[in-house]
């Protein structure tokens, strides 16, 4: 990012973050630092999507939790019940969510295009709870759990807390992904026409873009992202039931991306990691402290304060251009 | 989309103060119903008395409760359609204030031995103080922001509020038990009635009020806003704590209903049915909140009557009827928001001018969207 | 317009208020139509009578008399009704809490409680407390009893109306809640194909004095809330004779009080002890917590011989009295406690996560447990990935399933849990029928579920047999009363007293074999070791 006030506040970021794990890890939390980074990860992943459609159409993305869940419904079903292979399973459970994220475009993202974006929010809210409620009609109320496929739980050891290839696997996955598209927005020039379309409709289309193909191919990404994001988090957690990835991720999602910026894409990543180092650090460390130790819930309670404090002091993020 | 550019583009402003519900044109002002007419408009409404008054007496315990329920939901849509149609923002999280209202009022009888009157006041109180926190909040962060706060913040109350063990019982919930001479199911229900026209009609007072006109004028026209200055925070905040009060109300009933108050029933879907309801039932119009909450509340036991009766559908027998909500609900959502944004409200709204004395007519039915506030920032 | 408008409201408006009056009005007869027998609310006072002079306790427990009718009782509704005064019980069952909160809740109810707190004390005056005691909000009505509000008909007085709701010459309905979905990764169907089994077993054998027994069945969410509406629909709708808990301690007891309340006998697995003491018509079919709680313990110095234990359990207020329980006896057989936690019901999976790590800085050898399956399986995955993996124990009636065994396995380890009932590999000595009759009805081998149906069923089915053939809810209450064993062979043997209501004698210890997925039995009706 060639844009000074860019780069200086990622160095803010980036300082904010070693500080605060410096604290983490000399008040003795280290697992949960650890453990919070890994649940960061994903997080981020799920921001990544987050931001991906803010940044093209301004929408609110509800539903992005869903389109992960029924990735994952989808490799479960395949791989666990019926037997197909691993990366088969894994390939289609991606197909099924880009399906769902185009699906929802061309029945709700397009019909309400010029309609206020808390419409639109409402809307994919709704699809959400369809999603949901599809889960648990067809895939029963209960729990499924299931084990990581890949191979070694302790992989590497750090501050005590095993790392597995999984969790491994996810940091990859976000890394990469996040330098992946960033390259693509600043680089290639479907990434700019994206960017494009949302400034300008009008001039994108008289350019000979269309609009329309435009869009859908975002929401396809945004379901592929959302699809990663679920299948690897997944054996991770270690169990799933309806409306997964939106309880357990959604609102930390949306967090880490107001708090990176809803514009920056490194800023999901760079949030994510940060609302859940927070996260864990609350669980594990309240219960030191005498007061904070009665709150119940206080991972929840953390990434609602973030929430609100970053949205009443830089509503912009941290990454974010300020409008 | 093309109606709302039809409602702002007159610049000038109407002289006579501007009502919620849109002014009908209708054909022939001096219409007047004959005596027949009158008859059947009697007859139509004595039959809907009926239904609401006297139908429930002849059924079981059980079927009460629900319809009780229905009740209740339509307050709570209610509550919800002020915020939305008065101050433009939408509340993702009103489960916790309906859930804040319930847990206070199951405290105070049960905790500190409270009768039912101050119970549900206090609740009206806390949720009117939660609701005006979050209104402060509203003024500095807006549109689509403000709904993620809410979404995070029902979140939060549902992980974190409603578990603190001293208030609400944790995981075990708090019994609260009906008030003293409504013990019964059917006399709860008639009680909740009586709650719910109080609160139609301060609604509709509410307005009438320069208060209420001035909100309305402002979401039709939003450049109008400048001529009302600070006023307008003022106004908003006071519709906060009117929907805030209404969903406490709300709360303490439900909690009642059930005779015993568990934080489970406050989730996520539980928030989105709420939005469903007051979307699908037709926002600003109360009438149509009012069907559609009871609706919602309903569609369980419709299914059952439906199957009793034969309907037979692969697979959709085996699905358990707490689901019904919210397998239809979204399917609803997306129709209403996609083909007919006036909801229930604006199909009904024929029969209501009927109902008035106008004539039935089908002609300028289109309700204009609700413009809700837009992203800040 | 204006006008017209205002002439309709009025109009409208003074239609309502009128119909409103109307329908009060009515609502006074309409009361009719609600309870199951309805003798009117004639006999509130006098129906003071004291009912139980069958079980007078010894000295221990004191029984609640429902003494007195419901409707225009304004006694706060069906659950956390008026103390009337019978609170005696031991306070070694601890718990104020919850009691508390249910005396709390009669003072609510103002001075009428007065009759009805009046009218309790009639009981052979074995009550320490007055009869004014319940508006006293909580005056030290310790161990947890409270007699909820009764409703006409449903009060199991012996002079009262004989009540034979849900029995008819072939037909006896019993009503079943269990957390289908909540607690444990149950498929939706898991009950269904048991739940007959042995009842078409016994209608071959001539059923219980000719009647054959039908079950229903509901979902209770494992949410009290829930639970109490399913009861009600059962005893309202369904017109149940008795009712059945499953599992899971705040839905057994919110539907024992309602239950209670109605004059519905309930049984359930044994649970907590605390809220449960002092309900006339509530009975444990196995141990509970507490009773399991010294074998427990016994296995660890004896067999285990290990000493660093951790306490892990539900974070509801009704197992207080169970944490105290175990800490208690651990600390007196000299184990150490390296760690004591409450985790939530419906934990988030960082705060399981935060909790495994927990468990093993502390270093525990052996960690109770007693939470659902659901957050049982996390927690013992969460610690398996971070290389920790102790013994874990504890009561319960699901944690020894085998489909916690399929989901758990291999992060549970060699888990142990005591049962009311043996699993699979013993059951065919025990009793050969089970097997038998499951192929004959279902066709294929028949699960632990299923297994654990036909053991319930079996306790009440001989319970049944016993009220005689003149059955009502009366004669099913005395039979439990009479002291009577109860014995199946494969629920462990129970039996109780006017004042005994946690009658079983025992219980079998099941251990996970991952090597098989499953639970195997390694001791059978043990009492100790």
């Amino acid at each position: 990012m060639p844009n000074l006030l860019a780069s200086r506040s990622a160095l803010v970021a980036t300082a904010i973050a070693v500080v605060v794990a410096a604290l983490m890890a000399a008040s003795g939390q280290k697992q949960a630092l650890v453990i919070g980074v890994i649940t960061g990860a994903g997080y981020g992943l799920v921001a990544l999507g987050l931001v991906l459609i803010y940044k093209s159409s301004g929408v609110f993305n509800f539903a992005q939790g869903e389109f992960g869940t029924v990735a994952v419904y989808t490799l479960f079903r395949l791989h666990d019940k019926i037997g197909v292979p691993l990366l088969l399973a894994m390939l289609i459970g991606l197909a099924a969510s880009m399906a769902l994220a185009l699906a929802t475009e061309r029945a709700v993202i397009r019909p309400l295009f010029d309609a206020p974006r808390v419409t639109l929010l409402v809307a994919t809210a709704g699809v959400a709870l369809l999603a949901i409620s599809l889960e648990l009609w067809l895939g029963e109320a209960r729990l499924r759990f299931i084990q990581p496929a890949l191979g070694r739980l302790d992989r590497i050891s750090l501050f005590g807390v095993q790392v597995s290839d999984q969790r491994l696997l996810v940091l990859a996955a976000l890394l990469m992904l996040a330098v992946l598209l960033g390259l693509f927005f600043s680089r290639t020039n479907l990434g700019l026409a994206i960017l494009g379309v949302s400034q300008e409709p009008v001039a994108t289309e008289l350019m000979g873009i269309s609009v329309r193909r435009l869009s859908s191919f975002t929401w396809a990404l945004t379901g592929l992202l959302a699809g990663i994001a679920g299948m690897l988090t997944a054996p991770v957690v270690g169990s799933f039931g309806p409306g997964f990835l939106t309880f357990n991720a959604l609102i930390p999602g949306f967090t880490a991306a107001v708090l990176g910026g809803m514009t920056s894409l490194p800023g999901a990543f760079v949030g994510g990691v940060i609302v859940g180092v927070a996260q864990s650090f609350a669980v594990s460390g309240f219960q030191d402290v005498p007061f904070l130790k009665e709150i119940p819930g206080p991972g929840a309670v953390m990434v609602f304060v973030i929430l609100v404090v970053v949205l009443a002091i830089r509503p912009q993020g941290l990454l974010g251009k300020a409008s | 989309m093309s109606l709302e550019e039809s409602v702002d583009a007159p610049p000038v402003v109407e002289t006579e103060a501007p009502v919620a519900e849109p002014i009908v044109v209708e054909a022939a002002p001096s219409f007047r119903p004959g005596p027949a007419g009158w008859v059947a408009r009697g007859l139509v409404m004595a039959a809907a008395a009926a239904l609401v008054l006297l139908f429930p007496a002849t059924r079981g315990n059980v079927d009460v409760h629900i319809y009780t329920q229905a009740v209740i939901f339509a307050i709570i849509g209610l509550s919800l359609n002020v915020l939305l149609g008065y101050t433009g923002q939408i509340s993702l999280g009103h489960q916790a204030f309906v859930g804040v209202g319930a847990f206070t009022s199951a405290y105070m009888v049960t905790v500190h031995g409270q009768p039912f009157v101050a119970a549900v006041g206090m609740a009206m109180v806390v949720g009117a103080v939660q609701a005006l926190l979050l209104g402060i909040v509203s003024l500095r962060i807006t549109g689509l922001y403000f709904a993620l706060v809410t979404l995070a913040y029902g979140t939060m109350a549902e992980e974190s509020l409603f578990n603190i063990q001293k208030l609400t019982g944790g995981s075990a919930g708090q019994p609260a038990p009906k008030p003293a001479g409504f013990t019964t199911d059917l006399r709860y229900y008639y009680l909740c009635l009586a709650f719910l026209a109080v609160v139609v009609w301060v609604d509709w007072r509410l307005m009438k009020t320069k208060g209420g006109r001035a909100l309305s004028a402002v979401r039709e026209n939003p450049r109008v806003a400048a001529t009302f200055g600070t006023d307008v925070k003022v106004y908003t905040l006071m519709a906060f704590v009117v929907a805030g009060v209404f969903a406490g109300l709300g709360g303490a009933l439900l909690a009642h209903n059930d005779t015993f108050v568990v934080r489970d029933l406050f989730n996520f879907q539980l928030a989105l049915v709420f939005v469903i309801m007051t979307v699908v039932g037709g926002l600003r119009n109360r009438t149509g909140v009012v069907i559609g909450s009871a609706f919602f509340a309903l569609i369980g036991k419709l299914f059952d009557v439906l199957f009793e009766n034969g309907l037979h559908i692969p697979g959709l027998k085996a699905l358990p009827k707490e689901y019904a909500p919210i397998v239809i609900g979204p399917m609803l959502l997306l129709f209403t928001l996609t083909r007919h944004p006036g909801g229930v409200g604006q199909q009904v709204r024929p029969l209501q001018r009927w109902l008035r004395g106008g004539r039935f007519s089908f002609k300028n039915t289109h309700e204009s969207e609700v413009r809700v506030s837009d992203v800040r920032a | 317009m204006r006008r017209r408008s205002a002439h309709v409201a009025v109009a409208r408006g003074s239609a309502i208020a009128l119909a409103l009056l109307l329908a009060a009005a009515c609502g006074q007869k309409a009361g009719v139509g609600d309870r199951a027998a309805a003798p009117s609310a004639a006999d509130q006072a006098a129906a003071g009578a004291p009912v139980s002079q069958a079980g007078t306790p010894n000295g221990g427990e004191t029984i609640d008399t429902s003494g007195g009718s419901g409707t225009a009782a304004p006694a706060a509704g069906s659950t956390g009704g008026a103390s009337t005064g019978g609170a005696s019980s031991t306070p070694a069952t601890g718990g104020a809490s919850p009691a508390a909160r249910s005396s709390a809740g009669s003072a609510a109810s103002g001075g009428s409680q007065g009759a009805a707190g009046g009218a309790g004390t009639a009981n052979g005056g074995r009550t320490p407390t007055s009869a004014g005691g319940s508006s006293s909000g909580g005056a030290g009505n310790g161990g947890g009893t409270a007699a909820p509000a009764p409703v006409p008909g449903g009060a199991p007085a012996p002079a009262g109306p004989v009540d034979r709701t849900g029995v008819s010459d072939t037909k006896i309905r019993i009503g079943i809640h269990a957390p289908i979905t909540g607690a444990a990764p149950f498929p939706q169907n898991a009950f269904d194909k048991g739940k007959d089994v042995y009842w078409k077993f016994l209608a071959e054998k001539g059923g219980i004095f000719g009647r054959n027994v039908e079950i229903v069945f509901r979902d209770d969410q494992f949410n009290p809330s829930r639970a109490v509406q399913v009861c009600r629909e059962m005893v309202e709708q369904e017109k149940v004779f008795i009712l059945l808990g499953a599992a899971g301690s705040e839905q057994i007891t919110a539907c024992a009080r309602y239950a209670n309340s109605m004059g519905v006998p309930y049984l359930s697995a044994g649970v907590n002890e605390d809220g449960l003491t002092g309900l006339r018509t509530y009975f444990a079919t196995s141990q509970t917590y507490h009773q399991q709680h010294s074998a427990l313990v016994s296995y660890i110095t004896t067999k285990l011989k290990k000493t660093k234990l951790a306490i892990v359990l539900n974070n509801t207020p009704a197992l207080n009295e169970t944490q105290q329980s175990i800490t208690k006896l651990a600390q007196a057989a000299g184990l150490n406690i390296v760690r004591q936690s409450r985790i939530g019901k419906n934990a988030s999976d960082s705060e399981l996560l935060s909790e495994a790590n927990a468990l093993r800085t502390s270093g525990a050898e052996v960690v109770y447990l007693l939470t659902s399956p659901v957050n049982f399986i996390k927690l013992a995955t969460n610690g398996q990935a971070q290389a920790y993996s102790p013994i874990y124990m504890g009561p319960g009636i699901t944690n020894g399933l085998n489909i916690v065994a399929e989901a758990g396995c291999p992060a549970i380890g060699p888990a142990k849990f005591f049962s009311p009932f043996p699993q699979l590999d013993v059951i065919d000595q025990l009793d050969p029928d089970y097997q038998k009759s499951y192929q004959k009805y279902n066709g294929g081998k028949g699960d632990d579920i299923g297994l654990a149906e036909w053991g319930l069923s079996k306790v009440i089915g001989s319970m049944l047999q016993a009220a005689g053939k003149d059955l009502s809810r009366q004669s099913f209450l005395t039979a439990l009363e009479s002291g009577k064993e109860f014995t199946t062979n494969v629920y462990p043997i129970v039996s109780y007293s006017g004042a005994v209501r946690f009658g079983a004698k025992s219980a079998h210890l099941l251990e996970a074999d991952c090597n098989s997925r499953s639970f195997k039995t390694i001791a059978q009706f043990t009492t100790g070791f």
